[in-house]
C-alpha cells in the first residue's frame, strides 16, 4: 500500500517536472514571435517617421541603429513572413 | 513703395517654400519605396498569391542582390499583371531565371508582363484552349513543374474572378 502511494507520488512529481520543462519552450517561442512582431511594428514606425520627415531620414535610421542597407534587408525579412507583413502593414501609415 | 515691398515679400515667401518639397534625395525615395515591400506582399497574399510563391520571388531577388525598392516595383508589376491575365505556374522559378539572365528593373518588369500575357491562367488564356501541360512545355518547365493543373489561387479560396477582374477579349 505504502509502495503504491510512493509510486503515485513519484508519477505526479514526474508529470509536474515534465510540464515545467515544456513551459519555457512554449513561452520562448511566443516571446520570439512577439519580439519579431514588435520589430515589424518598430520598422513601420521608422518608415512612417521617414515619410513624415524625409529630410531627417539619415538621422532617423541612425537613431534606430539602422543603415540604408540594413533597413532594406529588414524590409525583405518582414515581407517574406505573412504574419510580420500583416503587423507591419497595420502599423504603417498609408 | 508699399506695392514693391509686398511684391518682395511675396517673392521671398514663394522662393522659401517652393524647393523644400522637391529636394528629397533619390536614396530617401528608394527607402520609402523599400518600406512598401511588406505592404505589397501583404496585399498580394490577400489577393490569393501563395506565401511560398512570394517567398520564392523574394529569395530569388534577395540572393541576386536586388535592392528592396526594386523588389517592391517588381512585385507591384506582378500583382498588376496577375489581376489582368491571371496567375502563372512557378512564378518564383521564372523570376529566378530572368534574374540569372541578368534582367533587372524595367527589363525584368517587361519580362514578367510578357510571361503573364503569354501563359497567365486568366479567363482570356483559358479561352485560347491551352492546357497547363502545353503551357509548361512551351516554357520549358514541364519536367520540374510541381503545381501543374493547379487551380488559380482565387478559385481555390472561393473568390472566383477576384484575381482576374478584367473581362476577356471576345
Amino acid at each position: 500500500m505504502r509502495n503504491t502511494y510512493l509510486a503515485a507520488m513519484a508519477l505526479v512529481v514526474g508529470i509536474g517536472c515534465a510540464r515545467e520543462e515544456r513551459a519555457p519552450d512554449t513561452s520562448a517561442a511566443a516571446a520570439a514571435a512577439s519580439s519579431a512582431t514588435d520589430r515589424a511594428r518598430a520598422a513601420a514606425t521608422i518608415a512612417n517617421a521617414i515619410a513624415a520627415n524625409p529630410a531627417a531620414a539619415d538621422s532617423i535610421l541612425t537613431a534606430n541603429s539602422h543603415t540604408r542597407e540594413s533597413f532594406q534587408r529588414l524590409m525583405y525579412d518582414i515581407a517574406a513572413d505573412s504574419a510580420l507583413s500583416a503587423a507591419y502593414t497595420a502599423a504603417k501609415a498609408p | 513703395m508699399r506695392r514693391s515691398i509686398s511684391a518682395l515679400f511675396l517673392c521671398l515667401s514663394v522662393a522659401a517654400s517652393a524647393p523644400a518639397g522637391a529636394q528629397i534625395p533619390a536614396w530617401v525615395n528608394e527607402i520609402l519605396a523599400a518600406a512598401q515591400l511588406p505592404v505589397v506582399t501583404a496585399e498580394a497574399r490577400n489577393e490569393g498569391v501563395a506565401n511560398d510563391e512570394i517567398r520564392a520571388v523574394l529569395d530569388a531577388m534577395k540572393s541576386s542582390n536586388v535592392p528592396a525598392h526594386e523588389a517592391t516595383a517588381v512585385l507591384d508589376t506582378a500583382r498588376s499583371v496577375r489581376r489582368e491575365h491571371g496567375p502563372v505556374d512557378n512564378f518564383g522559378a521564372f523570376v529566378q531565371s530572368q534574374l540569372a539572365a541578368g534582367k533587372r528593373g524595367r527589363t525584368l518588369a517587361a519580362a514578367i508582363r510578357a510571361e503573364h500575357a503569354r501563359v497567365g491562367k486568366g479567363k482570356g488564356a483559358k479561352s485560347q484552349g491551352k492546357s497547363g501541360a502545353a503551357r509548361d512545355s512551351a516554357r520549358g518547365t514541364g519536367a520540374d513543374s510541381g503545381s501543374r493543373g493547379r487551380p488559380a489561387a482565387g478559385e481555390q479560396k472561393g473568390n472566383r474572378g477576384r484575381g482576374n477582374p478584367v473581362k476577356p477579349n471576345r
